[in-house]
C-alpha cells in the first residue's frame, strides 16, 4: 500500500531550476531595466522553452548562446537556463566548468546549481554522483540550513528521499525520512506527508521481513509496526487528508499484527471524519477542475476492508480439508458478499485510486470462487463505469512514466492492461508509453543481455500492438497509426533502428486507411528514391506496398508510376515493363484521360524499346561472332518469314539434320529484328496521337500541352532510332531508313529549337549517305547527305556531331562508291592540326582508308592515331598496331607482316583481334612458304602456318571448328608436300605426304560418325585420307598402303555413299584392289 | 494637439503639398484611443497624420497626430482599386495618392507581385522602392514587405533584405513576422548556412507561429530539407510528420509526394 503522490516529486529537475531561478534572478529584480521585461527576450525564451520541448536541445542551445550574446545584462537570469541547456544535452563536464567557475562554492546559489546537475545526473542514471551531490549539501548544512534555503532544504530532503526509493534502498530512505522529519523549521503540511510516508514506508518494510522458522513475526518485523504505529498515531490530532489516509494506514497496521476486527473497528470509528474529508477532497476538485478523489481516505480504507474480509473468507475455504459446512460456508459467502461490496464500490465510486484495478482483480477473483460453488453473482457495473475506471488508470501509470519511475510505470500498465486490453483511445496510449518505458528502463541497466531483452519486449509490445488495433474502426486505426508513427521516431531517438523501420513498415502494411498513411509511404518512397545515395530497391518495395495495399487511394496509382522508374534505375526490364503495363492499365479506366495516360503509354514503349534494342545487340553480336568465325551458314539458307533474302555470306552446305549455331543465332536476330519493330509500331500510334486532332482530349492546360509536346519530340527521336537499329530483313533497309529520315525530318520541321539538333543533322547526314540507289537516286541522296553535313557544320560547328561529320561523310562517299572524295575527306582529318580530332576519330578513318585498299594514306592515318593516343589506351593503342600489320600484309611485304603481326599476338592476348590476325599469319606464313628457296626458312614458314592454325583453338571450340581446324592443318601438310614436290625435293616431298596421311588417317580413327553435324568434316576427312595414303603407295619401312587404302575407301563408300568424292574414292578403290590382286 | 475651425484652413493649405485629400479612416494608437470616424490626411513636410473629427456639437476639431502614435489605421478603400487590379500604372497612382494612407502599401503589394509572377523580380524592386521613398515602415512593416523581400531575394540583394528581415521579425503584424523569419531561412540557407536557416528562421516560423498556416507549411518543408542536408533524419522526419499531419493539403505537403 505504498505510492507516491505525484504532485510533490517535480519530473526531471524543474523545481531545482526554479529554485535556481529564484535565486538568481533576486538580486536582478532590483535592476532599473529588468530585462524580463523585455518583449523580445520572452520570446526568445519561449522559443528555447519550445524547441526543448520538441526534443531539439541543440537547437535551443544555440539560440541560448545568441541570447546570451545579445543581452549580457541578463546574464544572471539566463545562467539557470544556460546550466539548464548544457545539462539536457548530457554535457556534463562542461556543467561542471560552469559551476566551478563560481566564485563562491558555497552560496546557495551555487549549491542550487550543483543540486540542478545532481538532479539531471539522477535522470541520466549517474546515480552515486547525483546522491553524492545531495549528501555532500546536506552535510553542508547539517540540518541548519540558512532562511534562504529553509524550505529549499526541505524539498530537497524530500526529492533525495525519493531518489533513494526509486533505487529500493528502502532502509536509507527511512532512515532520511526520520532525519527530515528532525529538521526544525519543517513546514506542517511538508512534516505531516513526510511522517505518514515514513510510516508507509516501515509497514511496507514490515511486510517484507520474513516470519522465523516457527512462522512467527520477528522482532525486526514488530519493531517496525510499532513505529509505524505511533508514526500514524501522531497525525491523528489534526484533521486533513493525512489523517484519513493514517486511519486506514492504522487499520491496515492492525490488520498485519494479525487483528482484523481492530482494523474494521478503527475504520467505523473514524468513518464520520473520513466521509467529511471525502466531501471536502470532492468540493475542492471540483472547484480547482482535477480530480482528487485518488486521494479518498474512504477508497483506502474500504479497499483495505475488502481485503481483510475478503482474506478472511479465503482461509476458511482454504484451511477446510474436506469441505466446509453448509452453515459455515453459508457464513463465508456472506462475508465475500460484503467483501464485494467494499472492493466493488472502491473501483466504481474512486476509479482514479491507485488500487482501484487491484480491487476489480480481487472482485473478478471472488466471482470466480462463487462461480465454482454454484452462486450467481449479479453484477450492476455498467460499462461506461469501467470505462472511466480504465481511463483513470491509465492516467496513473502514465503519471508514473512522465515521473521516471519507469519500472512501476510497466508494473502499472501491465496490470492495467490486462483487465482493458483493448480500450480506445486509452489502450493504445497505454501501450505506447508501456514500449516506452521498457526502452528507457533498459537504457537504465548495467546487465547488457536485462538491457536488451527490455528492448525486445518494447518491439513486441509494438509489433502486437499494431496488429491488435489494425481493425479498430476509425478512430482506433487512427490512434494507433499515430502511435506507431510516434513509436518509430522513438525508436530511432534511442539508437534503435531496426525497431523504427519494423514499427513504420508495420503502419504501412497494417493501417492503409489511416488518414496520412498513403502519404507518409509516398513520402517515404520517394525519400529513398532521392536519398543519398539513393536507394532503389528499397524505394520499389515500398511502391509496391503502397499499389498493392492502398488501392482505393490516389496514391497506389502514383506509386505504379514510379515503380516503373525504380526498376529503370535497377536495371530490371522485365519488372519495369511489367510495372508499367499495370500503370498503363490503371490509367485507362480513368474516365478522363490525360496527358499522364499518353506519358505512360511511351514509358511502357520506351521499357519495350531498351529490352528490344538490348536483344537486337546481342543477336547482332552473335550473328557476327558466327560469320567471322568458320562455322558454316546453311547451305539452302531459309529465308526469313517475310521474304528476306538469304544470307550470302553462307559458303558450305547445311548441315543434313538438327539446328546449327548459325540458324539458331539468324532465328534469334530475325526475332530480335522483329521486336524491335513491334515498338516503332507502338511509337508510330504513339505519334499520331499526339499529333492529330485527338490530342486535345489529353491535355487540359499549358502545362499538359508542353507536356504532350516534349512527349511527341521524344516518340519521334526513339521511332527514328528504332527504324536505324533494324538490320533484317535486309531487304527493307532501305525502307527502313527512308522511315528513320522521314522521323528526323518531322522532328526539324516541328522543333526547330530543340537542343539535339546536332544529333538529328548528323543522323539524317548518315542515312541519306547510307541509302542504297542508282544513277539520280543516289546523286539525289548523296546530295542530300552533305547538305546535312554542311548544314550541321555550320549551323553548330563546335557540337560533337559535327566533328564526327568529316569521318562520316568520308564513310558514305567510299561505301558509295567516289573513293577519291572519300578518301580526300579523310585525307582532310589526318591532315588537320593537333588536338582537332581523337587518337580514336583518326583510328577510325585510318580503317576506312584500309577498307579502301590507300594503304600509304592509311598508315599515316595509324600514325596520327598512335601519336595522339596517350598511354594509357592499350586497346585503341592494340587495334593502331593490327591495322599497321593489315597494311604489310596487304602489301605483301610478308616477312614484316609475319613479324607485326605475331609481336601483335604476343602482345595482346585477349583482344578481340587475335583470331584474324592468327589467320592473317596462316595466310602469310603459306604465301611466303610457296615462294621460299630456302628449305629451313621454308620448313619454318610451314611450320608458322600450323602453328597459327593451333593458336586457334581456344576460340574455336565447338566440335565441327576444330574437325575444320584439323583439316586445315592437314591442308597445310599437304601444301607442304607439294611445295617440296615443286622444289624438286621428291624425297622429302614423300615424307611430308606420308605425315600428312598419318594425319588424317588419326582423325579417321578418332572421328565421331554418331554426330551428324560433323559428318561433312568427316566426309573430307575419310576423302583426304584416301586420296593422300593411296598417293604415298607404301609406308616409310616399304610396306604397300592398298591394304589399308581398300578398308578405308570401303569405310568411305559405307558412311558417304552418296559424298562428294564418292567417285573418286571408288576409283581409288578399283586401284587399290588391282594392286592387292597383284600383290601389292 | 487639438485645434479650431481656423487653423484648419491653414491646415487645407498645406495639405496642397500632400498627393491626397483627406480619406475617411479609423485609428486606433497606441495610448489604446479609438477614434472610429475621422478623416486623415498626411502632412509630408510636418511628418505627422492630420486627423479631423466631427465631434458631438457638430464642430469639425483636427489634430496632428504622429505615425508612432498610431497602433492600427483603416482607411477607406479606393474607389478604382478592384479596377486596378491587374493595372500597374493604376496601381502606382493609387500608391501615390495613397502615400502612408495604407493603401500605398496595399498597391506595391499587388503590383509587386503581379511582377514576380512574371519573373520581373528587379521591376519589382523597382516599384516597391518607390513606395518605399514615400513610406519608410512599409518596407519592412505592410503587406507589401514580404513580396518586397522576395523581389529583394530573387535579385541577390541580401544586404539591404537582412536588414528589412531583422526588422519585419519585430512587426506587430504577426503574418508579416512569420514572413520575415521565412525569408530570413530562405537567405540563410542560399548562403549554405543551414544551421543558421533552421535555428533564425524556419524553426521559428514553425514553433513561434502556429497560427500562420501557410507560412508554417513551407517552413516546416524547409526545415525538413535543411535537416537532411545536416543529416539530422529523425528532426527531418519530425517535420514531415507535422506537415503532413497538420496541412496534408497543402501544396508543400504534396511536394513530398
Amino acid at each position: 500500500m505504498f505510492h507516491t503522490p505525484p504532485q510533490r516529486f517535480a519530473r526531471g529537475a524543474a523545481a531545482s531550476a526554479a529554485l535556481c531561478c529564484a535565486l538568481a534572478t533576486a538580486p536582478a529584480a532590483a535592476a532599473p531595466q529588468d530585462p524580463r521585461q523585455d518583449p523580445a527576450l520572452r520570446v526568445e525564451l519561449q522559443y528555447i522553452e519550445a524547441l526543448n520541448a520538441a526534443g531539439m536541445p541543440d537547437f535551443a542551445d544555440l539560440v541560448l548562446k545568441d541570447v546570451q550574446a545579445r543581452w549580457p545584462e541578463a546574464k544572471a537570469l539566463l545562467k539557470t537556463k544556460a546550466l539548464e541547456q548544457v545539462l539536457s544535452l548530457g554535457r556534463f563536464d562542461e556543467a561542471e566548468k560552469i559551476i566551478r567557475a563560481e566564485k563562491d562554492q558555497d552560496a546557495p546559489e551555487t549549491w542550487a546549481m550543483k543540486l540542478l546537475s545532481a538532479d539531471y545526473r539522477f535522470s541520466r542514471g549517474q546515480y552515486p554522483e547525483a546522491l553524492g551531490a545531495y549528501q555532500a549539501f546536506f552535510k553542508k548544512y547539517a540540518g541548519k540550513p540558512p532562511a534562504a534555503l529553509v524550505s529549499a532544504y526541505a524539498q530537497n530532503y524530500y526529492k533525495f528521499v525519493q531518489m533513494l526509493l526509486f533505487l529500493h534502498r528502502e532502509a536509507e530512505a527511512a532512515a532520511a525520512y526520520e532525519a527530515m522529519l528532525k529538521l526544525p523549521d519543517l513546514e506542517n503540511e511538508t512534516r505531516r506527508q513526510a511522517q505518514f510516508e515514513w510510516a508507509q514506508l516501515l509497514v511496507k518494510m514490515a511486510e517484507d521481513v520474513k516470519p522465523d522458522k516457527n512462522g512467527k513475526p520477528t522482532k525486526e518485523r514488530t519493531d517496525k509496526l510499532d513505529k509505524a504505529d505511533k508514526a500514524v498515531q501522531a497525525l491523528l490530532w489534526e484533521q486533513d487528508l493525512w489523517f484519513g489516509r493514517g486511519v486506514a494506514l492504522l487499520a491496515h497496521i492492525r490488520a498485519l499484527r494479525g487483528k482484523p476486527e481492530e482494523a474494521r473497528d478503527i475504520v467505523n470509528t473514524y468513518m464520520e471524519q473520513l466521509v467529511s474529508i471525502d466531501r471536502q477532497l470532492q468540493e475542492q476538485g471540483e472547484e480547482q477542475g482535477v480530480d482528487l478523489m485518488g486521494l479518498s481516505p474512504i477508497a483506502e480504507s474500504r479497499y483495505l476492508v475488502g481485503t481483510i474480509l475478503a482474506d478472511e473468507a479465503d482461509s476458511m475455504f482454504d484451511k477446510s480439508k474436506g469441505g466446509l459446512s453448509a452453515a459455515d460456508e453459508e457464513k463465508a459467502v456472506g462475508i465475500y458478499d460484503e467483501a464485494l461490496t467494499e472492493l466493488v464500490n472502491v473501483y466504481v465510486q474512486y476509479p482514479g485510486f491507485a488500487w482501484a484495478v487491484d480491487a476489480m482483480d480481487r472482485v473478478e477473483a471472488i466471482e470466480r470462487r462463487l462461480d465454482t460453488l454454484g452462486y450467481e453473482v449479479e453484477s450492476n457495473i455498467t460499462p461506461e463505469q469501467r470505462a472511466k475506471v480504465a481511463t483513470k488508470q491509465f492516467a496513473n501509470a502514465a503519471s508514473l512514466y512522465h515521473q521516471n519511475q519507469f519500472e512501476k510505470a510497466i508494473q502499472s500498465f501491465e496490470s492495467v492492461l490486462k483487465n482493458y486490453p483493448q480500450v480506445v483511445p486509452d489502450s493504445i496510449q497505454g501501450l505506447g508509453l508501456l514500449v516506452q518505458s521498457y526502452v528507457e528502463l533498459a537504457e537504465g541497466l548495467d546487465n547488457a543481455e536485462d538491457a536488451q531483452f527490455r528492448k525486445l519486449e518494447a518491439e513486441v509490445v509494438a509489433s502486437g500492438m499494431a496488429e491488435r488495433f489494425a481493425m479498430s474502426g476509425r478512430d482506433g486505426v487512427v490512434k494507433a497509426g499515430d502511435t506507431l508513427r510516434a513509436l518509430s521516431a522513438f525508436f530511432a531517438d534511442h539508437g534503435m533502428p531496426d525497431a523504427a523501420r519494423r514499427a513504420m513498415d508495420d503502419f504501412f502494411r497494417l493501417y492503409p486507411t489511416h488518414p496520412v498513411a498513403a502519404d507518409a509511404l509516398l513520402a517515404e518512397a520517394a525519400k529513398a528514391y532521392r536519398g543519398d545515395p539513393p536507394d532503389y530497391a528499397e524505394a520499389a518495395r515500398l511502391y509496391t506496398v503502397l499499389a498493392e495495399n492502398y488501392t482505393s487511394s490516389q496514391r497506389s496509382v502514383d506509386a505504379l508510376r514510379y515503380l516503373g522508374d525504380c526498376y529503370a534505375k535497377l536495371g530490371d526490364s522485365a519488372a519495369e515493363i511489367t510495372a508499367r503495363s499495370n500503370y498503363v492499365a490503371r490509367l485507362e479506366k480513368d474516365d478522363k484521360p490525360s496527358s499522364a495516360l499518353l506519358h505512360a503509354r511511351y514509358s511502357l514503349t520506351r521499357a519495350h524499346k531498351n529490352a528490344a534494342l538490348d536483344r537486337l545487340r546481342a543477336a547482332t553480336s552473335a550473328w557476327d561472332d558466327i560469320r567471322r568465325g568458320v562455322a558454316p551458314a546453311p547451305a539452302t539458307p531459309t529465308p526469313a518469314e517475310d521474304g528476306a533474302p538469304a544470307d550470302q555470306d553462307s559458303k558450305e552446305a547445311a548441315p543434313e539434320e538438327g539446328k546449327s549455331p548459325a540458324d539458331a543465332a539468324l532465328e534469334e536476330l530475325v526475332a530480335a529484328n522483329r521486336a524491335v519493330a513491334e515498338c516503332t509500331e507502338s511509337y508510330v500510334e504513339l505519334i499520331k496521337t499526339l499529333a492529330g486532332k485527338d490530342r486535345a482530349m489529353f491535355e487540359s492546360n499549358a502545362k499538359e500541352k508542353q507536356a504532350n509536346n516534349n512527349l511527341l519530340l521524344a516518340s519521334l527521336f526513339d521511332a527514328a532510332s528504332c527504324y536505324s537499329s533494324l538490320n533484317q530483313p535486309t531487304a527493307q533497309l532501305p525502307l527502313f531508313k527512308k522511315r528513320a529520315i522521314q522521323m528526323y525530318e518531322t522532328v526539324v520541321k516541328l522543333f526547330p529549337k530543340n537542343d539535339n539538333m546536332p544529333q538529328v543533322y548528323l543522323q539524317l547526314g548518315t542515312l541519306y549517305s547510307t541509302l542504297p540507289g542508282e544513277g539520280a537516286e543516289a546523286e539525289a541522296n548523296a546530295k542530300k547527305a552533305t547538305e546535312w553535313f554542311d548544314a550541321l557544320s555550320k549551323d553548330y560547328p563546335d557540337s560533337e556531331q559535327a566533328r564526327n561529320a568529316l569521318y562520316r561523310q568520308g564513310k558514305a562517299l567510299l561505301d558509295l562508291g567516289y573513293r577519291t572524295q572519300g578518301l580526300a575527306k579523310f585525307k582532310e582529318m589526318i591532315s588537320s592540326p593537333s588536338g582537332k580530332y581523337t587518337a580514336q576519330q583518326l583510328a577510325n578513318a585510318a580503317d576506312e582508308i584500309f577498307a579502301a585498299k590507300d594503304y600509304a594514306l592509311a598508315e599515316q592515318g595509324y600514325a596520327a592515331a598512335l601519336s595522339r593516343a596517350e598511354p594509357e589506351e592499350t586497346s585503341l593503342r592494340a587495334r593502331i598496331a593490327f591495322g599497321r600489320a593489315r597494311i604489310l600484309v596487304a602489301q605483301e611485304k610478308l616477312p614484316e607482316a609475319r613479324a607485326a603481326l605475331e609481336a601483335f599476338v604476343k602482345d595482346n592476348p585477349r583482344s578481340a583481334s587475335v583470331i584474324e590476325a592468327n589467320e592473317l599469319i596462316c595466310e602469310v606464313c603459306l604465301k611466303a612458304a610457296t615462294a621460299e628457296k630456302d628449305r629451313a626458312a621454308r620448313t619454318d614458314l610451314f611450320k608458322g602456318a600450323i602453328a597459327a592454325v593451333q593458336a586457334l583453338r581456344p576460340y574455336k571450340t565447338a566440335p565441327r571448328d576444330a574437325v575444320d581446324l584439323q583439316l586445315r592443318i592437314g591442308s597445310i601438310m599437304e601444301a607442304q608436300a607439294a611445295a617440296e614436290t615443286e622444289m624438286g625435293d621428291k624425297a622429302t616431298a614423300d615424307d611430308l605426304l606420308r605425315k600428312a596421311a598419318g594425319h588424317y588417317q588419326t582423325l579417321v580413327l578418332s572421328a565421331d560418325l554418331s554426330d551428324m553435324s560433323l559428318r561433312q568434316g568427316q566426309e573430307k576427312i575419310f576423302a583426304r585420307a584416301v586420296r593422300t595414303l593411296a598417293a604415298t603407295k607404301v609406308y616409310n619401312d616399304g610396306t604397300p598402303v592398298w591394304e589399308d587404302v581398300k578398308d578405308l575407301c570401303e569405310r568411305y563408300l559405307e558412311y558417304f555413299p552418296q559424298g562428294p568424292s564418292a567417285t573418286e574414292v571408288r576409283k581409288t578403290l578399283g586401284e587399290a584392289n588391282s594392286n592387292l590382286a597383284v600383290g601389292g | 494637439m487639438t485645434t479650431l475651425r481656423t487653423p484648419i484652413l491653414l491646415a487645407i493649405a498645406l495639405c496642397a503639398v500632400s498627393a491626397r485629400a483627406d480619406v475617411p479612416a479609423r485609428l486606433r494608437l497606441a495610448d489604446g484611443t479609438a477614434i472610429g470616424q475621422c478623416m486623415l490626411r498626411w502632412l509630408p513636410v510636418d511628418k505627422k497624420y492630420n486627423v479631423a473629427v466631427k465631434a458631438q456639437s457638430g464642430q469639425i476639431v483636427e489634430r496632428m497626430i504622429d505615425p508612432d502614435d498610431i497602433l492600427q489605421m483603416q482607411v477607406a478603400k479606393p474607389k478604382n482599386w478592384d479596377a486596378s487590379q491587374k493595372n500597374p500604372q493604376a496601381l502606382l497612382q493609387i500608391a501615390n495618392e495613397y502615400k502612408m494612407l495604407q493603401w500605398d502599401s496595399e498597391a506595391g503589394a499587388v503590383l509587386a507581385r503581379g511582377l514576380l509572377a512574371q519573373n520581373k523580380a528587379k521591376a519589382a524592386v523597382e516599384a516597391c522602392k518607390k513606395i518605399e521613398q514615400g513610406n519608410p515602415r512599409a518596407a519592412w512593416d505592410s503587406p507589401m514587405a514580404p513580396e518586397y523581400w522576395r523581389a529583394l531575394l530573387e535579385t541577390g540583394a541580401t544586404g539591404p533584405l537582412t536588414k528589412l528581415l531583422d526588422k519585419g521579425a519585430q512587426s506587430q503584424d504577426l503574418s508579416v513576422a512569420a514572413a520575415a523569419c521565412l525569408l530570413r531561412g530562405d537567405v540563410l540557407e542560399r548562403q549554405d548556412r543551414a544551421n543558421d536557416a533552421l535555428k533564425d528562421g524556419y524553426l521559428r516560423c514553425v514553433f513561434l507561429f502556429q497560427n500562420q498556416p501557410a507560412v508554417r507549411a513551407e517552413a516546416l518543408y524547409k526545415a525538413a530539407q535543411a535537416f537532411d542536408k545536416l543529416r539530422k533524419p529523425s528532426y527531418a522526419e519530425k517535420m514531415r510528420g507535422i506537415l503532413l499531419s497538420q496541412y496534408g493539403n497543402s501544396p508543400w505537403a504534396q511536394k513530398l509526394r
